[in-house]
């Protein structure tokens, strides 16, 4: 796993051990400068850059992550501490390469597995490569910034998912975040009717939004003749939506495209609902 | 309109989540253009203990 902007690596710095280990113990940078063994900190920070020439002895990100914490878990620069910073330089290592760290599941509420990990890891107790898998699946890519124009827009509005309800326009006029219609002729109010396509809150990244200018019960007519068609479909209403979603809908915070392996997932989970 | 409790936390905690983002961008550039970055690297550092607070407090013992 390359950094997720296509950068090159950029690694920690001693000043930046020396807030990670501050963050740690709760203490100011003067006392902890004063306490570090700087040798063995410095040691810790290049050891994910270690190599000769061109060949880079770990040219995977998420390794080089987990040599960091095993080497500051276990290279002993602070006199208490080192586990709690190891912790962090990780963290902070993945966050200057534009990777979230995101703590496992198994942390709520007690902080379980981190600890028990980063325990084994500063006893050397656990394999590289477990590390590595377990450091992977801590990381998630930022997404890039907006571009400029899109960034300096006003925000939209958001509507809650699921919602069904009225949308108010005067003069004709439905105005939804900077998205003006106009010439809308109809009841009023109109009705919209907004659904997430997604079950999973983390993958809410589209919403299906239907507003029915023209009369209240438009919106609820087009989704039940949508499950109509579902009905009908020659295999199944779990294909018909498949054959809807994979490879189309947007989904993740990524953005990427439904894979097979998400809509079964969230089948499944719907399922069981 | 009503909003549920739940809807109001998913998206105080995208809000929160796209904060975090941005300091991660800027962190990120700023070091690459050879900027001070020691503000961003401590806010994400705060953050990173709050989120791992129970962590952090169990290796402490």
């Amino acid at each position: 796993m390359a950094p997720s902007n296509g950068w090159e690596v950029v690694y920690l710095e001693l000043d930046d051990f020396h807030r990670a280990a501050a963050k740690a113990l709760n203490l100011d940078l003067t006392t902890v400068r004063s306490i570090t063994n700087e040798t063995l900190a410095g040691s810790a920070l290049a050891a994910p850059a270690a190599g000769f020439g061109d060949f880079e002895q770990y040219p995977e990100f998420a390794t080089k992550a987990a040599v960091l914490i095993q080497a500051v878990a276990s290279n002993h620069a602070l006199p208490d501490g080192n586990k709690r910073t190891a912790l962090l330089c990780g963290a902070l290592f993945c966050q200057l390469n534009g990777f979230a760290w995101i703590p496992p599941e198994a942390d709520d509420p007690d902080g379980t597995e981190s600890a028990e990990v980063i325990e084994a890891v500063s006893t050397r107790s656990v394999p590289l490569g477990a590390l590595t898998a377990w450091v992977g699946d801590r990381l998630l890519a930022v997404p890039p910034a907006l571009p400029k124009s899109l960034a300096q827009r006003p925000p939209l509005v958001i509507y809650p998912a699921e919602y069904v309800g009225d949308l108010p326009y005067a003069d004709h006029t439905v105005t939804i975040g900077e998205l003006v219609i106009h010439d809308v002729h109809g009841y009023n109010p109109a009705g919209v009717y907004v659904r997430r396509i997604s079950g999973k809150t983390e993958g809410i990244s589209v919403a299906e939004i239907i507003i029915s200018a023209v009369g209240d019960g438009y919106a609820q007519e087009e989704l039940d003749a949508e499950n109509a068609e579902a009905e009908r479909y020659p295999l199944g209403v779990k294909e018909f939506w498949r054959s809807r979603l994979v490879g189309k809908a947007v989904y993740g915070k990524d953005g990427h495209p439904m894979t097979d392996e998400e809509f079964e997932s969230d089948w499944a989970e719907g399922e069981q609902s | 309109m009503t909003k549920s409790a739940a809807d109001e936390e998913i998206l105080a905690q995208e809000v929160s989540e796209l904060d975090e983002d941005a300091l991660i961008r800027t962190l990120a550039t700023g070091r690459r253009e050879g900027r001070d970055t020691s503000q961003e690297v401590e806010a994400l550092l705060e953050v990173t203990a709050q989120e791992n607070r129970a962590a952090l407090d169990r290796l402490a013992k």
